[in-house]
């Protein structure tokens, strides 16, 4: 490599400087990169050069280019994560390019008494609470929910949750989950949640919440769906 | 990130989630009254009252007019090993089951239950519906599809005292060692409703699924319609 690097076409030479900010942490994963214009203006190309080094890092996987979002780092996934033995999976999930995410809400709060408790926190220490819309093909399917204790995430302030899912997101930085467990129910009321995904009267709500665990068989992050019924399936592979 | 409060109406309901979870408060146990409540966490009566009205909709308490709240009974457990494992589960917990056979038929297979088996369109099969009953409350309906050709005389052998899976281990040297199933809702129609003693339209699991034997040949095709007021499916993955 070292042979005269900058005789290199300048878009390959642009595509090694984003993936060395990459593995080097400059840019994070779920974060965005700085717009096409501002990489243009910072190191003096044009766009068209910007469009070819970002393109290449696109198809590689690297990056995710999100129609009216910017473009995103894609986190290296845990290589030993569960989501192989996935449990209950959506079938959204199987083809993930349909499914769109919005951000609702995402703030900073106490644990409070049943948080605190499930994650062995103080009262008063801090946690993330994160809320999305999930969308397939145009309809609201999903609201989904996540708790997770600011020492267990701390950058989740600069994540994107609204082009990743949250185990995109665990996976990218690395939180080793050696345990989850997951419980699926049908339930009544929830008649906010409802209005939001614009469910008729008579269909059903499924509730999934899952307790994501670490090595020590601690829990770092709990997860609450509510998922029309009429939109999804769960399918579980079996094994005795 | 700002930090933002919790709302008053949402601390009160993980608040009163808390209490029954450390405390390990029992089913069927009232939960202090109104006045005592609001008085040890600080907060007014309908914020309280609110928070109750929830937790009462999505069936983790219940009301008995004029007599007080009362925490509702735990759900069945219902997890990826299927039911045998549940009836197992169940039994172990001290719950009595029985089922009871609805019918048991040989029919012609029909194209999603040819599909399913992997058989020809037409090949006899039997079809064994049973209800199931936890401390006599029925609480399922199960369909189950196998090949008459792959398990000749299996009739002969089954019954309301007898478990499949001892069957199929003793009689065909098969056991069941993986599957997949899909899950999703049904409502029920009359006839369901009045077999399982629910309204008509509640909302109930519906799950499907092969089960494949030690050599990966599919010993059956089944489905289940389980209350959903009665159970929840679990599963827990470990890497």
């Amino acid at each position: 490599m070292a042979k005269a690097e900058y005789k290199m076409p300048i878009y390959l030479q642009l595509r090694e400087l984003i993936r060395n900010k990459i593995e080097e942490g400059e840019y994070m994963p779920g974060t965005a990169i700085p717009s096409e214009n501002k990489l243009a203006e910072t190191f003096g190309l044009n766009r068209l050069t910007i469009r070819n080094a970002v393109d290449a890092l696109v198809n590689e996987g690297l990056l995710r280019r999100v129609q009216g979002k910017g473009v995103f780092v894609v986190g290296k996934k845990n290589e030993i994560s569960i989501e192989e033995h996935a449990g209950f999976v959506s079938d959204s999930f199987k083809n993930d390019t349909r499914l769109s995410i919005r951000e609702l809400q995402k703030t900073e709060r106490a644990a409070g008494n049943k948080y605190a408790n499930l994650f062995g926190l103080e009262l008063e220490d801090g946690i993330y609470y994160i809320r999305q819309l999930h969308t397939i093909n145009g309809t609201a399917t999903s609201i989904e929910e996540f708790f997770v204790p600011k020492e267990v995430l701390p950058s989740l302030d600069s994540v994107n949750s609204s082009v990743f899912t949250f185990r995109d997101i665990m996976s990218f930085y690395g939180i080793d989950l050696t345990k989850m467990t997951q419980s699926l129910r049908i339930v009544k009321g929830f008649s906010k949640i409802r209005k939001m995904l614009n469910m008729p009267e008579e269909v059903a709500l499924f509730l999934l919440e899952c307790d994501f665990y670490n090595e020590k068989g601690s829990v770092i992050a709990h997860s609450i769906s509510y998922i029309r019924s009429d939109m999804q399936t769960f399918t579980v592979s079996l094994h005795k | 990130m700002a930090a933002v409060k919790i709302s008053p109406g949402r601390e009160a309901i993980e608040k009163i989630e808390d209490f029954i979870k450390v405390n390990r408060v029992k089913a069927h146990t009232r939960i202090p009254c109104e006045k005592d409540l609001c008085e040890f966490w600080n907060i007014s009566r309908s914020t309280l009252r609110q928070a109750v009205d929830e937790l009462v909709e999505n069936g983790v308490l219940y009301r008995i007019p004029n007599k007080g709240v009362y925490v509702a009974e735990p759900h069945y457990l219902r997890d990826m090993a299927g039911v045998a494992a549940m009836v197992r589960d169940l039994l172990d917990q001290g719950h009595t089951l029985t089922k009871e056979i609805l019918s048991m038929n040989v029919i012609e297979a029909s194209k999603q239950i040819s599909r399913k088996l992997r058989v020809r369109l037409g090949t006899k099969v039997y079809e064994i519906i049973k209800c199931r009953k936890v401390d006599g409350v029925p609480c399922t309906i199960e369909t189950t599809y196998m090949a008459v050709e792959r398990y000749p005389g299996f009739t002969d052998y089954y019954n309301e005292n007898a478990s499949m899976d001892p069957i199929f281990e003793e009689h065909y040297d098969t056991v069941e060692t993986s599957g997949t199933e899909q899950i999703s809702v049904a409502y029920a129609t009359e006839a369901e409703a009045e077999i399982l003693d629910i309204e008509s339209g509640a909302p109930l699991f519906f799950a499907s699924g092969v089960a494949l034997d030690q050599n990966k040949q599919t010993v059956m095709f089944y489905k289940q319609l389980i209350r959903s007021d009665k159970f929840t499916f679990v599963c827990t993955i470990e890497s």
